[in-house]
């Protein structure tokens, strides 16, 4: 390929990727975090009466019709959880949404549980369940901005349309050199290479995944525009009713939810149905209406689920038939198999936990391959000092994009992982100390997060970079040191699960302080006595 | 986790390492493997992985975490040798 079409297509990878760089390592590291949400929501819900146990299968009818009988308005969308944990409710769930709210956007949400006392009656209370880990998931779906709602959606697609362009532009640059650097990392004197290879191992190797990632991206967040195109092109506009089955006419007299199937029976189709289906909830939708449908949520382990939270079989509640398996997994047409794929792939929801964790790790090394790029355009305007005769010399001053470009690398990007690691600790210290605590989820990330950035440009990147590292190190380690101080001290009103998932949440809080703490070492080791004609030294002196 | 998935991704983790030590630019040992030799034992290590994993999950499932484990690897391996460098001096 001719070289004046690999300095075009470099200078729109370096562009592209430098606009779209540090809000994809917001989205990554937050959305590495958000492999692990339920774990999270786990570990940030207090000990409650009504949660942390599930409902005996043969009380669930008696709960239902109780329920139904003095909340009429449940029957809409209500869910019956099959598995205990600490944050879902011992019963029934369902929430109302706050009228004009964006679909995406719960955040307004009402919750109310219903649970039976020792005596079999229905009581419901409102639930007020931590927003924690659908606030880190925001932070994943929009790029570090607050609300997931239109305009910042198409804000994150421009964000991943600018990424799958530097993906492209990326692998043309690559490709001359593509088979004779194939896992080339050599570190050394020569730090251009040095970060030009740590980016380049990355951004190649796992290209696939980032190409899932991107396309992916643009599609959530443009669907809404897909589906009109769609309707008014192939659908003549009438998409609502496209795939309605007719049924029952619209003004059918309301059905009595006390005749519906019991739940151990609808289950029993499920299983019938796919075997190896393993079910984690029943989503009760419109029961008193004709349309009556109730939702088998689960997962296959041996198959891809076209959600985040699983697949789905919908079986008909009063007389038990499967009305339809478009997202069941395993059980799926092939081309809803396909379509669901994408999601899969962009979620991670195949092969079980050890396909989290990689997805976990190849998160975490995106949100390096961002990093990384920023570093190598600092490197690359980086200024050198001419030798003296005696061969000292007193380092230059740097340019100001350099030293601008590198204060907000390191304040965007520390100051996610400072503000995410601190929100994280706030779940546990402010619970029952604040009247809203999900605002206050918002107001520390942020807090941290602006705080971060200012103090990077306050004093340079060089000395931010230490400073933030130790503090993203201390705010990390307060995750499990929270949870010890909690056993060993409850009137500090605080608390500490012992499942599994929740203590991992420690143990991996744990292991990314430890990372940080090497990270800030080895920053600091850069800053003192690496060479001072660069923006990563805070030494000034002739050398 | 199911044993045969544990069994592939080992296999798959040894094809992977066989195939990274055939490289020129691994960075584990003084020299490289022989780069053939080296190269079908990764090849077929790779393959046995995938046709256990493929025992035990659907053909989608068990491709994508096959792909996913290997991309995972082949991003670690260079790193580990840079680290190991890193440590001896050798760059």
């Amino acid at each position: 390929m001719r070289s004046e079409f690999i300095r075009i297509y470099k200078s729109v990878h370096t562009w592209t990727g430098i606009v779209a760089g540090m809000a994809l390592f917001i989205a990554f590291y937050a959305g590495a975090i958000t492999l692990f949400k339920e774990p999270l929501a786990r570990w940030a819900t207090p000990p409650s009466a009504t949660h942390g146990t599930a409902v005996p299968l043969d009380q669930a009818p008696n709960l239902i019709a109780q329920t139904l009988r003095d909340h009429p308005a449940a029957a809409k969308d209500f869910r019956l959880h099959l598995k205990a944990a600490e944050h879902l409710p011992s019963g029934l769930a369902w929430q109302v949404l706050e009228a004009g709210a964006d679909d995406h956007d719960h955040s307004s949400a009402r919750h109310f549980v219903a649970t039976l006392d020792t005596g079999g009656v229905a009581r419901v209370e409102a639930a007020h369940p931590s927003r924690l880990a659908e606030f880190i998931d925001t932070l994943h779906r929009v790029v570090g901005l607050p609300v997931d709602t239109d305009p910042n959606r198409w804000i994150m697609g421009i964000i991943a349309a600018l990424y799958a362009v530097a993906l492209v532009s990326g692998v043309i640059v690559l490709l001359p050199s593509l088979v004779k650097d194939l896992f080339a990392l050599r570190v050394g004197r020569n730090l251009k290479r040095m970060w030009l290879d740590a980016h380049n191992v990355v951004g190649i190797v796992s290209l696939p995944f980032h190409v899932v990632m991107a396309l992916t991206a643009v599609v959530f967040a443009y669907h809404d525009g897909f589906y009109f195109i769609q309707d008014k092109l192939i659908h003549d506009g009438k998409w609502a009713t496209a795939f309605s089955s007719g049924g029952a006419p619209a003004k059918a007299p309301p059905r009595d939810p006390a005749a519906m199937r019991p739940p151990a029976e609808l289950l029993a189709s499920a299983q019938d149905f796919s075997p190896s289906f393993q079910a984690t909830s029943l989503q009760y939708l419109n029961v008193t209406g004709p349309r009556a449908a109730v939702r088998v949520w689960g997962h296959d382990p041996t198959a891809h689920s076209p959600r985040f939270v699983g697949g789905f079989v919908a079986i008909d509640p009063y007389s038990g038939k499967i009305m339809n398996v478009d997202f069941l997994p395993g059980r799926q047409s092939l081309p809803n198999a396909i379509v669901s794929s994408f999601f899969a792939l962009h979620f991670g929801t195949f092969g079980g936990t050890p396909v989290q964790w990689m997805y976990f790790l190849l998160g975490l090394a995106g949100a390096w391959l961002f990093y990384s790029g920023n570093l190598l355009w600092v490197e690359t305007r980086r200024i050198k000092a001419a030798r003296d005769d005696d061969g000292s010399h007193y380092p230059p001053a740097q340019r100001r994009d350099a030293r601008w470009m590198a204060a907000a690398t390191v304040g965007i990007c520390l100051g996610a992982v400072c503000g995410i690691s601190l929100t994280i600790v706030a779940a546990k210290w402010l619970h029952g100390r604040v009247d809203d605590l999900n605002a206050w989820h918002q107001v520390l990330y942020y807090a941290v997060f602006f705080g971060a950035l200012a103090w990077a440009f306050g004093i340079g990147a060089a000395r931010a970079a230490i400073h933030l590292l130790r503090l993203a190190a201390v705010f990390t380690f307060a995750i499990p040191l929270t949870s010890l101080l909690a056993w060993l001290l409850p009137s500090l009103g605080m608390w500490t699960h012992g499942s599994a998932a929740t203590l991992g949440v420690d143990a991996t809080a744990l292991a990314g302080g430890l990372g940080f703490v090497w990270l800030a070492r080895a920053t600091t080791r850069r800053a003192m006595q690496g060479s001072t004609d660069s923006v990563w030294s805070i030494r000034r002196e002739k050398s | 986790m199911d044993r045969n998935v544990i069994l592939g991704l080992l296999l798959a983790a040894a094809g992977c390492a066989s195939v990274y030590l055939a490289s020129p630019n691994q960075r584990w040992r003084v020299a490289p493997w022989p780069a053939w030799p080296a190269r079908a034992a990764g090849a077929l290590l790779l393959a046995a992985g995938l046709i256990v994993l493929l025992q035990v999950l659907r053909p989608a499932a068990g491709s994508f975490v096959f792909v996913h484990w290997l991309m995972l690897l082949l991003v670690l391996f260079p790193y580990l040798g840079a680290l190991r460098g890193a440590r001896q001096g050798t760059g």
